[in-house]
């Protein structure tokens, strides 16, 4: 059984149409990253499968069922900015939110979660004494406290340091061992790279990317030429036959290839240029991926890759 | 069901624990009996600065001021003492006479008067007394010097009357004083003058006057009883008592909600609580703990009344009855207007916006305060009764109406309850639908249009 089955839905507001006939399937124990530009439709494609909102049209499916019941008890949500009662103690607003799913956290569990996300003297303080950090852990804590099945998480590492960004990045990865299902909307596509099972791309409501990272790269193709050559002219890379376009890392560039370019004779051209220390022909990554479909270049006209 | 208690539970302790709560807490009781305990304080630590008076006693032969002289006398050596400690609680009173220039002179008789007025604005003076002279044999059409056409006046003219002059008019001690020692003094010697027996015609003027007694019933044992008076003052305390605790309490129990709804927009607690509940449930929830509170502070301030009135042998003016439907009628209060409040909270994004929808809301719910003089001459009449069956303002007009004996018919308060209830339905069916849409909207506040889209389209 799949943990979030959407058929054709579509939600407008107002006139503007936000998602527009999105099917997906995420299954039982994986980890999905949603990825997208802002205002593309992410958000209230989450919010629809927390059943916060109802689509206009099609079905939404949690875990078989097709509308608000048990299933939602088992679903952990943890939206991008912080849902938490100020003046509430952290250990009570745990407790509150654990009851809201229908499972009543002893104080051992709660302390338990606190000591694992080393907030262990934190449990008495009130929300608004927190660092952001802290109280981003502690709204992490509240996703988990009810011991869901699937868990969605809208950005959950935005704004952490990076020893916080790694205990809960450890934190998510603990999750998968259990095979909870994970849903992860994010900006960084290095983050998506490296958690994801699967990656899913909504773009002005539509979706544009779905599937295994690996058989979403196969659909571009190797076109990507990394190179570092020594004493050359970065700016006479453009001029080379085949290349679309360069991209200039300082240390190495990047050249993006047309499909039916020749990577041996540009090896070729590229050493009468200077000294190649480098070169490799390889995958797009994620993020040229995501660039290359929301760039504006891309809104002029090119045709989306589905 | 059980998150609505969950939701219901959280909301009651936030509130309670709330600064809010605890001084509304305090601050009715200290309202209500800050009156008679300022009263209590002020016989303690009353006025005992010496009070100067000059008297012009224009009677034949000034024959009234050692009346007042020995009356002054006797005051000032025992009845503004503290029978037990001895200290001194009131003023002393020191009446001097002065010579009056002859009242034929009209100038000379205002001149010294306005002299006398000077003295009294400049401190020296508390007040002065002039005795008409025609006090002691009345006379018919008599007129005076400067006289005001006021009632008194003008039908018995200042000459048959005691002039009390004094920058100070709300200090009544002093006049009534006067009123106290003159009179039978006064009566005696009109009666010595006309050689009549006083012992004859002073009963005759006692005047008849209209007391209020209770109805009459019949006990157990088939006796005619008389009822314990109706007490005009605990006839009129009672309802307005009752509508004041219940305004309190709707407030404190319905009105945060408003500001706790927005709350939970800005820091999109929303998201996470519609994420585990149905947007029915919340507001169930929320409405339900805003009925813990409410009916949490009716309880202190009924029972703090209902101590004292029991301590001071009152407890009888309020009829277990009439607590029973002030019980109904608050917590269908607190829902209706509660789900006001919500609805309000949901349709803005910040507490300045909110003031405007907040203050309609609070217009209906003081609405009964204004027909209060109406309501109490008679709560029956057409607008107590408009009032009381508009459901917005209902169920506070009808408790009051009922507390008032001698009461209203059981389908007047049923019909009332019945207002109420649909009000309250239809309120939270719409409030439910703005609350499910709106809480989720951000930066801007839905205009009126634009709710009344979300009420018909949910």
């Amino acid at each position: 059984m799949s943990a979030v089955e959407l058929s054709n839905i579509t939600k407008a507001y107002g006139g503007q149409t936000a998602v527009d006939d999105l099917s997906l399937i995420v299954p039982e124990g994986s980890v999905y990253g949603f990825i997208g530009p802002n205002g593309s439709g992410k958000t209230t494609t989450l919010r629809m499968i927390m059943r916060i909102i109802m689509p206009d049209r099609g079905t939404v499916r949690v875990m078989g069922e097709a509308a608000h019941g048990p299933a939602n008890n088992r679903v952990g949500y943890l939206p991008e900015e912080r849902g938490l009662y100020k003046q509430m103690k952290v250990k009570d607003v745990l407790h509150f939110y654990s009851e809201l799913k229908g499972h009543r956290a002893t104080a051992s569990e709660i302390q338990g979660w606190l000591e694992r996300l080393e907030l262990g003297g934190a449990g008495d303080k009130k929300v608004e004494q927190l660092s952001k950090g802290m109280s981003q852990k502690v709204q992490f804590i509240a996703t988990l406290i009810a011991r869901p099945k699937l868990v969605i998480l809208d950005e959950p590492f935005s704004g952490l340091d990076p020893v916080n960004a790694v205990l809960m990045r450890d934190q998510v990865l603990a999750l998968k061992r259990e095979g909870i299902t994970i849903i992860f909307s994010t900006h960084d596509m290095a983050v998506a790279e490296r958690m994801c099972d699967s990656i899913f791309m909504i773009y002005k409501g539509r979706k544009v990317l779905d599937g295994t990272l690996d058989s979403i790269q196969q659909n571009y193709g190797s076109d990507i030429v990394r190179v570092r050559i020594e004493g050359g002219d970065c700016n006479l890379l453009a001029g080379l036959p085949g290349v679309l376009k360069v991209a200039d890392f300082g240390n190495f560039q990047e050249l993006r290839t047309a499909a039916d370019c020749d990577t041996q004779a540009l090896l070729a051209a590229l050493l009468k240029l200077g000294r190649v220390n480098h070169f490799e022909v390889t995958k797009p990554g994620l993020h040229d991926i995501f660039v290359r479909i929301a760039s504006p270049e891309a809104l002029k006209g090119e045709t989306v890759l589905a | 069901m059980r998150k609505i208690f969950v939701i219901a539970a959280r909301e009651f302790k936030a509130a309670v624990c709330t600064k809010a709560f605890i001084v509304s807490l305090i601050l009715l009781p200290l309202l209500m009996s800050g009156g008679f305990f300022a009263q209590k304080a002020s016989k303690k630590m009353g006025d005992r600065t010496t009070k100067e008076v000059v008297v012009l006693d224009r009677t034949p032969g000034a024959e009234l001021f050692p009346v007042i002289e020995s009356a002054a006398k006797l005051r000032n050596e025992r009845d503004i003492l503290d029978k037990e400690t001895g200290r001194q609680m009131k003023a002393k009173f020191v009446f001097t006479r002065i010579e009056q220039v002859p009242f034929s002179d009209a100038d000379a008789v205002m001149t010294q008067r306005f002299e006398l007025s000077e003295r009294i604005r400049s401190g020296g003076l508390f007040a002065v007394v002039e005795i008409g002279k025609d006090v002691m044999s009345p006379k018919i059409g008599a007129s005076d010097p400067g006289q005001i056409a006021d009632d008194a006046g003008a039908l018995i003219g200042d000459s048959n009357l005691i002039r009390y002059t004094s920058s100070h008019p709300t200090y009544t001690e002093l006049s009534a004083f006067l009123q106290g020692c003159l009179p039978q003094e006064v009566y005696a010697r009109r009666l010595r003058a006309a050689e009549l027996p006083a012992e004859k015609v002073l009963p005759l003027l006692i005047p008849p006057q209209v007391v209020s007694r209770g109805l009459i019933t019949r006990d157990a044992s088939g006796k005619t009883v008389q009822e314990d008076k109706i007490n005009e003052a605990s006839a009129t305390l009672v309802p307005l008592v009752l509508l004041l605790v219940m305004f309190m309490v709707v407030i404190v129990g319905a009105s945060p909600m408003t500001m706790n709804v927005i709350e939970e927009k800005q820091l999109r607690i929303a998201e996470v609580l519609l994420g585990s509940v149905r947007p029915f449930e919340l507001m169930m929830g929320k409405l339900l703990g805003g009925v813990g509170v409410a009916l949490t502070l009716a309880a202190i301030y009924v029972g703090g009344i209902l101590l004292l009135a029991d301590r001071f042998g009152m407890a009888g003016y309020v009829s277990p009855s009439v607590l029973a439907w002030f019980l109904v009628f608050t917590i269908v209060a607190t829902f209706m207007y509660g789900a006001l409040f919500i609805a309000a909270g949901a349709a803005v994004t910040n507490v300045k916006e909110a003031q405007s929808l907040i203050a309609p809301i609070m217009i209906f719910i003081a609405l009964p305060m204004f027909v209060i003089q109406p309501m109490l001459q008679n709560p029956s009449g057409p607008i107590p009764m408009a009032v009381s069956f508009f459901p917005l303002s209902a169920p506070m007009m009808t408790i009051a109406r009922i507390a008032i004996p001698p009461g209203i018919p059981v389908w007047q308060a049923l019909l009332s309850v019945a207002i109420s209830l649909l009000a309250t339905l239809a309120i939270v069916w719409c409030a439910g639908r703005v609350f499910r849409v709106g809480l989720l909207m951000q930066g801007q506040a839905a205009k009126p249009r634009e709710i009344l889209r979300w009420i018909m389209k949910g």
